[in-house]
């Protein structure tokens, strides 16, 4: 080992002291290294999963998470550096090893006491530097950070407003029941009650987990749903307007009129205001009050004036309903029976009906003039139906029998089921009304088949099954 | 109160004390062929002002090295043969009842313990009573007899030789004893050269030609110097940490059951000073602790019943120490690596 023992001692000094900082530095880093590199592999991952996240919630939230990974690497860093300062070498420490290394016999150590001189500068240090950096496994650690977060940049990440969007909607028939029955609301065409009690279905309905929203039981339930509700809406427009015909029959009818005759028209309008009451959809306003307040004999007792007032409020709360169904839309509004002010209905002055000052009958159009609507002349007696084709059934016994497009699936019942619809009244053989209004109540055909004839006790345990 | 502090050696004293130790070298190596080591290491022991502890069969030297060493040295030497029949006062000296001017009083008639070197030969074939009576003499240099304390001669060392106690008729010396041994050294069995050697050189009977090279002053100056031989601080914190690595309760020293006392890190520490001027240094180093650890420590390391069992020695765990115990006090960090000295 070549010593230059001819330089001084101080210049030795200075120069083994710097070597011996270098080396405690060195070592001293590999320490803070060892202490920081774990944290910031954790660091990382987690700003890998920030990134991610910031990308997928808005990309403005992007520099923010950088700063938040900056700012974690930093702190991490200070942190590692109070944790591994108990293990830091001294400058002491490193001259040990650096003189241990070359050989000196614990020279610099004497010296650095003050016993003996510094060694020369001249001894040769390369390749016997007392320590090596062993640069794999940091590196592999700072370059798995690095990519970690390089991918969470890179990788394509969906928009959460885009997630957001696909989230499931309701199903469609619990839509438009609940769009009817808003726009009901608003309109005052039914009471709260009613319209609450359908909206406690469309809740019963949406309360089952999102993702069942699609299986056939929920779709199946809303689409009974909404044919109920389409069903009960169509039976209010009919019972409003057989009272209203009802009530203007009995405010049309001449002072000379025989009591029987009266006494028809009043059973008929309270029959019609019993409908009216058991039915599942129930008027709001003035028709409902009105109806609710008078009992059945008391009808007949009316002036012809609160008669007309109470044909005008059963007409304005059916037209109420009816413009209501129109803005929902996706309501079948012939359901709700002939409009009276159909500019297609024109009085053909010379029935009975145009000679007494009522609605003309054979005028009306084929909406107002179809079976069930009070144009029966059979009667009394049973309906004679028939089992007419397919075809000729009306709009929505056809609905209601095919709804169960899948045959596969469907059970018998499905397909042969009694529905809620009307009749299938042989149309053709209608000759014209001859009684109408007048028929007995054990043969008052064309009206609701099934519900309808059933005695309240029966259908309110009918409603209270199907609730 | 602190003693006053030595003034450290300087360069040129070191050297000059190195050529003197070279010169006793070389006139030692002259008596006992092929064994450099034991040479040196007796040296070193003779520097410390501490006695040696000579292991090895019969026959391979040890008697004519310490023969040489005290005419090398100019000094009075004197022999003991160990035999179980030994007394203490054979060793140490007896009352003798002496009649002057017609009055009878007991005069002390001092034994082979008084000369400079004492060489005990077969120190473990005498009863452990016997062995004891060395004790006073080794750790205080200086014999009682009667109540009455006699200095012994300066410079004084024992240099005591021990057949292996698997031997028949041996008793183990006390651990004790032991630990006053400053070295205990295994005289190996010389090589083919070296018979070639001491057949060619040597005959029965003749003993070597040794040169005088050092008087008693030299020796003591020398041993003065070893005193002054600078210990840095973290030279005494590595025989700080390899004395204490011997505990039982490190796992390096898994087999020990006593391990090295206090006296050892001073007998490292002397030893290590004193082969730092064989070599001409002022100071004591690393490598100079790790050299004369294993003499310094093996006879003072007492293994449990279950490492005898297992084969383990006290040098296999005095290797280990020295390969686990670095110089520096503080462990690397892992993504640096220490390069091999």
């Amino acid at each position: 080992m070549p010593i230059d023992t001819n330089l001084a001692p101080s210049s030795g000094a200075a120069h083994w002291e710097r070597r011996a900082r270098l080396l405690a530095a060195e070592i001293n880093a590999g320490w803070w290294l060892s202490s920081w590199l774990p944290t910031a592999l954790a660091i990382g991952l987690a700003g890998t999963f920030a990134l991610l996240w910031a990308r997928w919630q808005a990309l403005e939230l992007v520099p923010f998470a950088w700063g938040a990974i900056g700012v974690a690497l930093v702190l991490a860093a200070v942190a590692a550096w109070f944790q591994s300062r108990p293990r830091f070498v001294s400058v002491a420490s490193a001259r040990v090893l650096l003189e241990e290394r070359l050989g000196l016999h614990a020279r610099l150590s004497s010296a650095a006491a003050g016993v003996g001189d510094w060694p020369g500068r001249r001894i040769d240090l390369d390749g016997r530097w007392p320590v090596r950096i062993r640069a794999t496994r940091p590196v592999m650690l700072l370059a798995m950070v690095g990519a970690m977060l390089a991918a969470a940049m890179v990788i394509p990440v969906a928009d959460a407003g885009a997630f957001r969007r696909r989230a499931i909607e309701a199903p469609a028939d619990a839509e438009i029941v609940s769009k009817w029955v808003d726009e009901l609301r608003r309109e005052e065409a039914i009471d709260e009650r009613s319209a609450s009690e359908v909206n406690d279905r469309i809740e019963a309905i949406l309360e089952r987990p999102r993702d069942a929203w699609y299986e056939h039981a929920t779709l199946e339930a809303a689409g009974t749903l909404r044919e109920q509700t389409a069903a009960e809406l169509a039976a209010l427009a009919r019972n409003l307007a057989a009272a209203e015909r009802a009530a203007a029959d009995l405010a049309a009818a001449p002072s000379g009129t025989a009591s029987s005759e009266k006494h028809r028209d009043s059973q008929a309008l309270a029959a019609a205001a019993r409908q009216l009451a058991l039915g599942g959809m129930r008027p709001a306003g003035d028709a409902g009050t009105k109806l609710g307040k008078e009992a059945a004999e008391a009808l007949a007792d009316l002036s012809p004036e609160q008669l007309r007032e109470l044909a005008a409020a059963l007409r304005a709360n059916r037209s109420k309903l009816k413009a209501a169904l129109a803005r929902a839309a996706n309501f079948d509004l012939a359901a709700l029976g002939p409009d009276s002010d159909c500019e297609a209905c024109q009085p053909c002055g010379t029935c009975q009906e145009c000679r007494e000052g009522k609605p003309c009958k054979k005028g009306a159009c084929a909406a107002c003039n179809r079976a069930g609507r009070g144009g029966i002349s059979r009667g009394p007696g049973e309906a004679p139906m028939k089992a007419g084709k397919e075809e000729d059934i009306g709009a929505t016994r056809r609905e209601l029998v095919t709804a169960p497009t899948d045959v596969e699936r469907s059970a018998a019942g499905e397909l042969l089921d009694v529905v809620d619809a009307e009749h299938a009244v042989d149309e053709s053989a209608y000759a014209g009304l001859q009684a109408g209004g007048t028929i007995a109540p054990s043969a008052d055909g064309g009206g609701p088949s099934r519900v309808d004839n059933l005695l309240p006790r029966e259908q309110d345990a009918v409603r209270r099954f199907f609730k | 109160m602190k003693p006053p502090a030595l003034l450290p050696l300087d360069d040129a004293q070191a050297r000059h004390a190195a050529e003197s130790i070279g010169r006793l070298r070389r006139a030692l190596q002259g008596v006992l062929f092929g064994q450099n080591d034991l040479i040196d290491l007796v040296i070193v022991g003779v520097l410390a002002r501490g006695h040696v502890l000579l292991e090895g069969l019969p026959g391979l030297g040890k008697t004519e090295l310490v023969k040489g060493l005290a005419r090398a040295l100019d000094l009075k030497h004197k022999r003991v043969q160990f035999t179980p029949d030994l007394l203490p006062g054979d060793i140490t000296g007896n009352p003798v009842l002496e009649e002057v001017d017609g009055r009878r009083t007991f005069a002390f008639q001092p034994g082979p313990v008084f000369a400079n070197i004492l060489l005990a030969d077969e120190i473990n074939r005498a009863s452990p009573k016997t062995q004891s009576a060395l004790l006073e003499a080794m750790q205080e240099r200086c014999v009682t007899v009667m109540g009455q304390t006699h200095p012994l001669p300066s410079p004084f060392l024992v240099l005591a030789t021990q057949n292996p106690i698997e031997l028949e008729g041996t008793y183990p010396l006390p651990e004790a004893q032991l630990d006053r041994f400053l070295f205990k050294i295994d005289v190996p069995a010389a090589s083919v050269e070296t018979l070639e050697r001491i057949v060619l050189e040597r005959e029965i009977g003749i003993p070597p030609d040794v040169p005088c090279v050092l008087d008693t002053h030299a020796l003591t100056t020398l041993q003065d110097e070893v005193r002054r031989v600078y210990m840095p601080p973290p030279v005494a914190n590595f025989i700080a940490r390899l004395v204490a690595a011997t505990a039982p309760t490190n796992p390096l020293a898994a087999g020990v059951r006593y391990g090295a006392s206090p006296r050892a890190a001073l007998a490292l520490s002397a030893a290590a000073r004193a082969r730092g001027l064989c070599q001409g240094r002022i100071n004591a180093s690393y490598e100079d602790v790790r050299a004369v650890a294993l003499p310094v420590l093996r006879h003072r390391l007492v293994l449990d019943y279950g490492a005898r069992l297992e084969g383990l020695t006290p040098d296999g765990i005095v290797a280990r120490l020295l390969d686990a115990v670095p110089a520096h006090d503080k462990p690397l960090p892992t993504s640096l690596k220490a390069a091999k000295v």
